[in-house]
């Protein structure tokens, strides 16, 4: 009776070890047994590894993938992975992903490890393929992997399981897509006004014939629109201005007295500039180049025969600041300082932008 | 501002900077700093309105968030160098001693590129400044400063003048953190309290380097607003018939975290001249660090012998933009009719670049272009250039 319950005993215990070693999850067959291919270099990995020990398919797996990871060969890393949750989690998998895409990480239920950690490591590898090939993959390949990265995060935190290493993972890839936003680069158009003020010079032709230059100072509004092409830290921009001003025009030179004031003049403008935004802010700091023609009604004096220059077409090259009221904000102050190479002295000019 | 021979009460002024190595009058954190959301100028200074020495947190905010440190070992970190922020680069062994020594130098080159362009080297500020506090959250502050000014350019006939003056020097008092007052020698409260002094919202004003009264502060502080009322007798230095004798006030409302907008007022009257100041202000923050003040107002002149009004206009406007830690490059814009009957008036466009390489130094450099507009005359414009090296310890 005694050997009796021995040996049922014996046979229950016998039947659990047999389950436990079923369900357990170091298994029992290597990477050879169940796809069937040479795997030559992936033994060659063992002594890479520096693993003289038996290790199991998954960790080889793990291994394999991670090592190829860390040599930048994303493709190679994602391959075993793949496979791996193909040939043994191929059902579980479609569940968990369609379960979070409907629930969230809440209604995954009590995910089996071995795919958790592939998971994990699939959201490792997707994080360095998003980091390192910023903006080259398609929107459904990218919004896949920021899937699978937070389904890895969210079931490893539902599990208990890694949680360090899930919170770093949803870390990175906060600073991944805030990064990949802040260099996506959106247009945009604008309209602006400015005050603006140059030094003018036109050329009097006396009654023999003599050059003479005559100095003005001018000052008046310039209306411009354009567009822009912006991100956190550069901006491009294309602009096309007009400006009405007047002009005081005299000169004290003893052989030509003359003298205007309210003289109209009108700029042309047709301009690019490049700003750099430091710290990524409402701020930027750059250079504007462009093409500038000015005309003046310039009345010619009885002692002179004419007016040379009353038309110019000249280039311009201007500093230029600008300064956001808030980031988002759609109102830009605007301040330029710099020369119209034709003219003497500097143009200056300070204004508002709107942001549409 | 004539002065007069030294007062008796000044030798104490003398002996404390022999014997102190007093402090000087600080003026190395700007109304520019609202752009790292600093709203009130009371965070880094025992002024209410800002000038004069900085108090512990300012010192090290200027060491930690403001200057930048390429003239420190790169394993420093920013704790050490706000530790490192006290007199000669101490930590402070008390609580309510604080010392200062500073000094403000200019290369000036007028009329830039011209045959007649001439250069100077001007000592502009050389002082020491002696802050005590005392009480729970430094309630009571005294604050003397004293040390060389040179003598203001363009005046003739005080060559004798001494080079050695107070600028300020107060008792202060704080009854809650929304009032104190103070009492004594200061810059009179008004405006947009800018370093330069050549603005035309200074110079035209009678708010330069030179023109600190006596007379008391009130500063009263809400969550959203400051408001300063500034009774002032002149600076008792003077010759009584010289000083100016009146009052002042300025209202800051905070539209938001890095914003102020606001309006002041100023009247005084001497035995010959009688000022009225009233000014529109704003300072707004923009992007990390970077900033934009604004200040238009208007300055009434009345020669008191004659009567004769004059009433003058002006606006500024100074651009800073944070380019990287410790370095701006400004643009200040500014616009000045002396008499507002007339047509003709003055603009003055100047762009510089300001850098602290570390705290306790200060580097700028500006270009000044003016240009007079007028429908009677043509002038052509001048430019001047300026390095300035400001040090205080």
């Amino acid at each position: 009776m005694v050997l009796k319950q021995k040996s049922k005993l014996g046979i229950l215990m016998a039947a659990m070890l047999a389950i436990f070693l079923l369900q357990s999850p170091v298994y029992s067959e290597t990477l050879e047994s169940f796809d069937g291919s040479d795997h030559t270099q992936e033994n060659d990995l063992f002594k890479d590894l520096g693993s003289k020990k038996k290790i199991s398919a998954l960790d080889y797996v793990l291994a394999k993938s991670k090592q190829a990871q860390k040599n930048g060969k994303y493709a190679e890393a994602m391959k075993p992975i793949n496979y791996f949750i193909k040939k043994k989690f191929l059902k579980e998998h479609h569940n968990a992903v369609l379960k979070f895409k409907k629930d969230g990480a809440s209604q995954l239920g009590d995910m089996n490890v071995d795919l958790l950690k592939l998971y994990l490591q699939k959201a490792s590898v997707y994080l360095d393929i998003l980091e390192n090939d910023l903006g080259k993959q398609s929107e459904k390949e990218r919004n896949t992997m920021i899937l699978m990265i937070h389904l890895a995060s969210g079931a490893a935190i539902e599990k208990g399981m890694e949680e360090d290493f899930a919170d770093e993972l949803e870390d990175r890839l906060g600073k991944i897509l805030k990064e990949q936003e802040a260099i996506k680069v959106k247009g945009s158009w604008f309209l602006g006004t400015s005050y603006i003020t140059w030094r003018d010079e036109v050329t009097l032709i006396t009654g023999s014939g003599a050059e003479v230059a005559i100095r003005s100072t001018n000052s008046g509004a310039l209306v411009c629109m354009g567009r822009k092409w912006t991100n956190a830290y550069h901006e491009w921009e294309g602009l096309v201005g007009f400006a009405q001003a007047t002009a005081t025009v005299g000169n004290d030179n003893p052989s030509v007295q003359y003298f205007q004031s309210g003289v109209p003049v009108q700029l042309l403008v047709l301009a690019g500039s490049y700003h750099h935004r430091p710290y990524s802010g409402g701020v930027g700091i750059g250079f504007e180049g462009g093409f500038v023609a000015r005309r003046g009604d310039y009345e010619v004096p009885a002692s002179a025969t004419g007016i040379d220059s009353d038309t110019i077409v000249t280039l311009s090259t201007l500093v230029s600041l600008r300064w956001r009221y808030g980031e988002s904000s759609k109102y830009e102050l605007q301040a330029k300082m710099g020369k119209m190479w034709a003219m003497p002295s500097s143009t200056i000019l300070v204004g508002f932008a709107y942001n549409f | 501002m004539k002065l007069l021979s030294f007062k008796k009460w000044h030798y104490l002024g003398i002996i404390l900077f022999t014997i102190n190595i007093g402090v000087l009058e600080l003026a190395h954190a700007y109304p520019q700093f609202i752009g790292y959301g600093y709203q009130s100028c009371l965070t880094c200074h025992y002024n209410p309105f800002g000038n004069g020495p900085l108090t512990d947190y300012g010192r090290a905010v200027s060491a930690t968030a403001i200057s930048a440190k390429p003239l420190h070992n790169d394993s420093l970190s920013d704790e050490t160098l706000g530790q490192r922020s006290g007199f000669l680069f101490s930590t402070p062994k008390n609580t309510w001693f604080r010392p200062n020594l500073d000094y403000r130098g200019l290369y000036l080159k007028r009329n830039f590129g011209e045959p007649k362009s001439e250069s100077e080297i001007i000592h502009m500020d050389a002082n020491a400044t002696l802050a005590l506090k005392f009480l729970e959250k430094d309630k009571l502050v005294f604050i003397y400063n004293f040390g060389y000014a040179p003598e203001p350019r363009g005046r003739r006939g005080f060559e004798d003048e001494p080079n050695y003056r107070s600028r300020e020097h107060y008792i202060g008092y704080r009854f809650t953190p929304h009032f104190g007052i103070y009492a004594g020698l200061m810059d009179k409260v008004f405006g947009q309290r800018i370093p330069d002094h050549i603005a035309f919202s200074r110079s035209i004003t009678g708010l330069a380097m030179n023109d600190q009264s006596h007379g008391l502060v009130l500063h009263f502080a809400g969550e959203n607003w400051e408001w300063g009322i500034n009774p002032f007798i002149g600076n008792l230095v003077q010759d009584a018939p010289l000083r100016q004798v009146g009052a002042s006030s300025k209202f800051d409302y905070h539209i938001a975290s890095s914003s102020r907008v606001g309006a002041s007022v100023l009247s005084s009257k001497s035995d010959f001249l009688e000022y009225l100041n009233y000014a529109l202000h704003g300072s707004f923050g923009a992007g990390k660090g970077s900033a934009v003040l604004l200040e238009i107002g208007e300055s009434s002149k009345t020669t008191i012998k004659t009567g004769n009004e004059v009433r003058g206009r002006y606006a500024l406007g100074q651009g800073y933009l944070n380019v990287a830690r410790g370095s701006f490059v400004l643009l200040t814009t500014e616009y000045y009719r002396q008499n507002v009957e007339r047509q003709s008036y003055v603009m003055r466009f100047g762009p510089g670049f300001q850098y602290f390489p570390m705290q306790r130094i200060e580097l700028r450099f500006d270009a000044y272009n003016s240009r007079i507009f007028s429908d009677s005359l043509v002038t052509e414009d001048t430019w001047d250039i300026t390095g300035q090296m400001h040090l205080w310890f």
